[in-house]
């Protein structure tokens, strides 16, 4: 029976990663020479990179359980804050103003989480409609060009850097900070985390900070790869959820979450999305399989999270 | 009318499960002839859960029921009926907007069938007959139920069980609802089913209406079957006894018969507590090296304290004063930082991390022990947490084990071990051994002595009396929310001493 | 095993290392490969140059005998569009696929549903891998624009816009400078919002409400358009709304205008899309209904309920019919990756809108346009278009056939086929 459980654990967490090499066999039986090369895996790492570093912070707010939906419009505004006021400052500062402007805001819905009690999910969308309303207002006439120092930064290494220092610095405070272990267990049962001495809602906030933060850091990376601010950035709130649910986060938060989700996740959406194009399968079919990949993704994670409760 | 001839109705092994609530465990009865059996217990101990399923309005998860011998599966109160077995229920059975021949007669139309649907003169007629039978003349068939008030609507139940003249009929907490006179009426009925050999299952609070109405009694608790008495036996003193709970367990507990405590060190002081209506002005010291029992019935508020003083609760208003360093508790975070444990009653849902291995539970109050720089020692929670299980006991494969898989007195030695790790000076702990069968009962018994040996300061509260009579230094009793009578550690001091404060 | 998976894991990020380190083209065999693809078929398009201006016999030969000499390399064009699903995305997709069918060596490669700048510089990403030799892009915005044309140009593949325009002149002035941009193709919108703003006017209009706002640079367009119209023919603006992300508050804001500005004669919308036309004919049918009076509307975009508009008198009139445009724009691409460009220069296409004014002309615009079943642009007419086929192919020539395009062109083009 012990055996049986363990064997059990063990493919609930292989699943992703055998999803995920399986899936990169494939590409390359059947993309071959056009999937592996170089041009092409730089290709995946640059477009995962951003997914990823939005999902690593998102992680820290899905291990208690809640939905972020703030995420895409954090960006957006981390984005416009920080432009309106680059011209009044150096280039460099653009980097540590998308964190802070990032970082404030999820500051701000860990607040009106935990005292207002609202909705994470309600605040998410709340952003994501005052974001889209003041990009819509802010580029109606110009487009914002980024400064020259920032646009330089657009080659690959750059987007690796950033994204290898994001996914360590998530597993560290993930892993090996009170932040990420206590926002796991409260997510697996809110009132035993605070009976057992834990303050829940500093947690929260630290939490909605770190995904804020990360949010922050994907506006940066997208100013540079974009080179300005467009009305449409930031359309990364389902795409995360679905890069996590996809590399094995609990959509309930607790005890399986991890950095890894993201990670995994966000490699094989982006994948997914290149092998799609370099097949050139018809566009419908495209849409097709994203769905159903998704929907046997949560359909098995659903299942697993079933068994738990009578196991 | 005793133990002879056959059994009308033989309920065997009944259980019935809501989510992770036993309402009701393998409970097996019989039911005689000629036989009116009282059905008692406390609030959640099941009764009305069990006459539900003999009803047909529950399904039970397992057990059978024969009826006149024959299997007896009814698929609702209606079909339960039909077969022979009526209830009046406890809530309010009538339905608002309907004539009161039409409550009387739900499910029963086709008896009235006309040639144009149902003939309700014949339906009224009927219901006026019935309601003669049992004295309610002032009641209309034709009018419609709301119109009358709650003790006429439960004489239209009345009517409504006896219009099929049922074999059995289980009266459900309903006299309680109605006035002397009211009550009349269902004792007469009753001693009328009496009279004709008929059985009725009488479920009620009242122990002297119990005393008055029923042959025997059927004593129920936390949804498992404890005795069934009569005659002499029947008396309200031990039928609360039963009720309440007691097992003799004697040699379990501590073996000396002092007050054994340091009286001048205080190290918990709550003055003057007061939260919502729960809480009423408690003021309470505990002193180094104490056990302090705090009992009183469930509802007592007793668990709300246990809670308050472990700085859960925003107080209305009053303090709790840790005395090492003078400092008030006003939150779980402080208060574990000042190593005060806490073991809530309910272990489940407020202090395991349920899907979640034996490890994470016990290391989950050691995050800053140990420290590598900035970051937390896995490798030192780990230690900790297999010492703790080692050291207790913890029957598991490994650490890794789900705390969801362990049994409940592992389940409760985790807990225990969790503030162990802490190195907690100050325990509360809320009904320790409930749900705990009796060989990890003693060992958790056990523990408390030896934390004491090693100086910790206790707070125990417990529903059951034996247990905080046993193990106490000095006894607080608690009802509505507020203290009631303080007892020191005694040889002399009975149960029934404790139950009339609480009850 | 958890260590295996691990190092499984690595392999794969080392790959990755690998192909992020590997910057120059000439490191690693599977770069060369592609590159050598790319070396291919740029040395073929070259050799096709060559045959065709050193040897002019040749060419002439082809002209008279077809396409027989012609190089039948594969042409691979990718489209990133935003959907295929609503009425003119139906249409692209129809057309463009009709041209892959006639023209024998030609594979389109479509990528749909990217909302956002960065997802389509992703796709451009992905279809490069993919070998593309050009790209068509309806880009959201300036910036999408500027980093795919600079994708594609560090790439050489070529990149022709369209249904867009870089809206800002120092968009342009960076696009001009990459090689391997060929240029734009959009809707001839100032002008036709001028139009519209005509039709009022010969209706002796003077007070109109204005649905609208300055979102992008389309929807500033058409505003420009129409303010120059109503200054040009005395028309006022009494009340101008917002058609913001929120259609449903469409309804109470005509209705606003209605009961505020009794002597309001017409609607004038910026879009009619999603809905918003559809709302506005119903809230004015109802304020016909109940005051006998008439609003007229005259909106961009056409949509489900015009018969019925028309044959009420609400609607006056309703712009569309711009799908064959994807047609230049491919003309353009296609010749450019040929070989051929059209130009020397940046090439920008305009092409006009139909617009509609009654139920005959709706009728024709049913069946002829608003019909996957129908090629407005035949075999002939694209292959026209195209150096391949028509050495004499110009600029002058997709101008005229635009310049011609109406209601009446289309009848007469389709009716001459049979």
């Amino acid at each position: 029976m012990k055996k049986k459980a363990d064997i059990r654990q063990f493919i609930s967490t292989a699943v992703p990663y055998i999803g995920l090499v399986l899936l990169i066999i494939i590409s390359i039986a059947t993309g071959g020479k056009s999937f592996m090369a170089a041009k092409n895996l730089r290709n995946i790492m640059t477009q995962s990179s951003i997914l990823m570093v939005v999902a690593v912070g998102t992680a820290f707010v899905m291990a208690h359980g809640d939905m972020d939906f703030a995420n895409g419009g954090t960006m957006g505004l981390a984005m416009v804050v920080t432009l309106a006021l680059c011209k009044g400052i150096p280039s460099w500062a653009v980097f540590p103003m998308c964190l802070a402007v990032g970082t404030f805001i999820g500051v701000a819905i860990g607040f009106l989480v935990t005292r207002l009690r609202v909705v994470a999910f309600i605040v998410g969308m709340c952003i994501m409609r005052l974001s889209s309303a003041i990009l819509y207002t802010t580029t109606n006439k110009k487009t914002w060009l980024a400064p020259a120092g920032v646009v330089k930064l657009n080659k690959p290494w750059f987007y690796l850097m950033v994204c290898l220092g994001m996914v360590i610095a998530g597993i560290v405070f993930f892993e090996f900070t009170k932040i990420g272990q206590y926002n796991k267990l409260i997510g697996v049962n809110r009132n035993a985390a605070s009976l057992s001495g834990i303050n829940v809602n500093k947690y929260l906030v630290y939490s909605f900070a770190a995904s804020g933060l990360c949010a922050g850091v994907a506006a940066f990376m997208t100013t540079v790869r974009t080179g300005g601010l467009s009305s449409s950035t930031g359309n990364y709130e389902v795409d995360t959820l679905i890069a996590l649910t996809i590399g094995g986060m609990p959509l309930t938060g607790g005890s399986k979450a991890s950095i890894r989700a993201a990670v995994i996740g966000a490699l094989a959406l982006t994948v997914l999305n290149n092998i799609l194009v370099l097949w050139g399968v018809n566009a419908d079919f495209v849409n097709v399989v994203k769905g159903m990949v998704f929907l046997t993704l949560v359909l098995i994670s659903s299942r697993q999270n079933a068994g738990q409760v009578t196991g | 009318m005793e133990n002879s001839g056959k059994p009308r109705l033989i309920v065997e092994h009944m259980s019935k499960n809501f989510g992770i609530v036993k309402a009701v465990q393998d409970v097996s009865l019989e039911l005689y002839a000629g036989e009116v059996r009282g059905l008692i217990g406390e609030n959640g101990s099941g009764k009305s859960t069990l006459s539900a399923m003999i009803c047909g309005s529950l399904k039970p998860d397992e057990g059978t029921m024969t009826f006149d011998g024959k299997a007896f599966r009814p698929k609702s109160i209606i079909d339960a009926r039909n077969k022979g077995i009526a209830i009046l229920l406890q809530e309010r059975g009538t339905i608002d907007g309907m004539s009161v021949a039409e409550n009387m007669f739900i499910g029963m139309e086709d008896d009235f069938k006309g040639r144009f649907g149902v003939n309700r003169d014949k339906m009224h007629k009927k219901a006026k007959e019935i309601l003669h039978q049992i004295g309610a003349d002032h009641i209309h068939p034709a009018d419609l139920v709301n119109a009358y008030k709650f003790e006429d609507r439960k004489l239209v139940e009345v009517g409504r069980a006896l219009y099929t003249d049922p074999e059995i009929l289980i009266v459900d907490e309903t006299t309680s609802a109605l006035s002397l006179q009211g009550r009349e009426y269902i004792y007469n009925i009753i001693r009328d089913f009496k009279k004709k050999n008929k059985s009725v299952v009488f479920i009620g609070h009242d122990l002297d209406e119990i005393m008055h109405v029923c042959d025997r009694a059927t004593v129920l608790k936390d949804g498992k079957y404890v005795a069934t008495i009569s005659g002499e036996e029947m008396n309200p003193a031990k039928m609360r006894g039963l009720m309440i709970g007691r097992e003799n367990l004697g040699h379990y507990y501590r073996t000396d018969f002092q007050p054994d405590y340091n009286e001048k060190e205080v190290v918990l002081r709550a003055e003057h507590l007061n939260y919502k209506s729960v809480i009423r002005d408690v003021s309470l010291e505990l002193h180094k090296q104490e056990i302090l029992g705090v009992c009183g019935l469930s509802d007592s508020g007793m668990h709300d304290l246990a809670k308050a003083l472990f700085g859960a609760y925003k107080l209305d208003s009053g303090t709790v004063t840790i005395m090492n360093g003078q400092k008030a508790i006003t939150s779980t975070t402080q208060a574990v930082r000042e190593k005060i444990a806490y073991l809530p009653k309910d272990r489940d849902s407020e202090s395991l991390f349920m899907h979640t291995s034996i490890k994470d539970n016990i290391s989950v109050t050691c995050f800053d022990q140990k420290k590598i720089g900035p970051l937390i020692n896995k490798r030192h929670m780990k230690r900790v947490a297999g010492q703790q299980a080692e050291s207790l006991n913890i029957r598991c494969s490994s650490i890794n084990q789900l705390a969801a898989e362990l049994s409940g007195g592992n389940k409760q030695k985790v807990v225990v071990g969790k503030w162990m790790a802490n190195q907690a000076d100050i325990l509360i702990m809320d009904c320790p051994t409930r749900g705990i069968d009796v060989g990890v009962k003693a060992a958790i018994y056990d523990l408390i002595c030896q934390m004491k040996a090693a100086g910790k300061s206790i707070i125990m509260l417990s529903e059951e009396m034996a247990e905080v009579i046993g193990m106490a230094d000095r006894l607080l009793v608690i009802k509505d929310g507020a203290v009631q009578g303080e007892f020191l550690r005694d040889k002399t001091l009975t149960e029934h001493m404790l139950v009339e404060k609480i009850i | 095993m958890k260590k295996t998976i691990a190092i499984i894991l690595c392999v794969i990020l080392t790959f990755m290392a690998v192909g992020c380190a590997g910057g120059a083209p000439d490191a690693g065999t599977a770069d060369s490969d592609t590159d050598t693809a790319v070396d291919e078929a740029e040395s073929s398009a070259e050799e096709v140059a060559k045959d065709t201006s050193e040897d002019d016999a040749a060419e002439k030969v082809e002209e008279n005998g077809g396409a027989g000499e012609v190089s039948t390399d594969p042409v691979k064009l990718g489209v990133i569009f935003y959907s295929k699903d609503d009425s003119l995305g139906q249409l692209v997709y129809s057309y463009l696929n009709y041209a892959a069918e006639v023209i024998d060596n030609l594979e389109i490669q479509w990528v749909f549903g990217s909302y956002d700048a960065a997802s389509q510089v992703a796709d451009a990403e992905n279809l490069i891998a993919a070998g593309v030799d050009g790209i068509m892009c309806l880009t959201l915005d300036d910036l999408a624009m500027q980093q795919i044309a600079n994708l594609c140009n560090e790439n050489e593949v070529y990149f022709q816009v369209m249904f867009r325009m870089p809206s800002e002149e120092e968009t342009k002035a960076i696009l001009d400078t990459y090689e391997y941009y060929v240029g734009y193709a959009i809707e001839d919108t100032e002008n036709t919002s001028y139009e519209t703003v005509r039709i009022m006017a010969d209706k002796g209009i003077q007070k109109i409400g204005v649905g609208g706002n300055t979102h992008s640079a389309t929807s500033t367009l058409r505003m420009n358009g129409m303010e120059k119209g109503c200054t040009d023919f005395n028309i006022d603006i009494l009340a101008q709304f917002d058609l913001g992300n929120d259609v449903s508050s469409v309804q109470s804001d005509v209705q606003n205008i209605l009961d505020s500005y009794p002597d309001v004669e017409a609607i004038w919308l910026m879009s009619g899309s999603l809905g918003i036309a559809d709302i506005t004919v119903n809230t004015l049918k109802a304020h016909q209904d109940a005051s006998g009076k008439t609003v007229g509307v005259v909106t961009f975009d056409t949509f489900e309920g015009m018969a019925t508009a028309f044959e009420d008198d609400i609607l006056w009139g309703a712009v569309g019919g711009q799908a064959p445009l994807c047609l230049q724009a491919f003309a353009a691409l296609y010749n450019a990756v040929d070989g051929h460009p059209l130009s020397e220069e940046k090439v920008g296409l305009l092409f006009p809108f139909l617009v509609l004014t009654d139920s005959d002309d709706l009728d024709l615009f049913e069946q002829y346009y608003n019909n996957t079943e129908v090629q407005i642009y035949d075999e002939e007419l694209i292959k026209s278009m195209l150096y391949r086929y028509n050495p004499d192919v110009s600029l002058e020539l997709l101008k005229d056939l635009s310049d011609s395009y109406s209601m009446d062109w289309i009848k007469e083009e389709i009716s001459s086929r049979n």
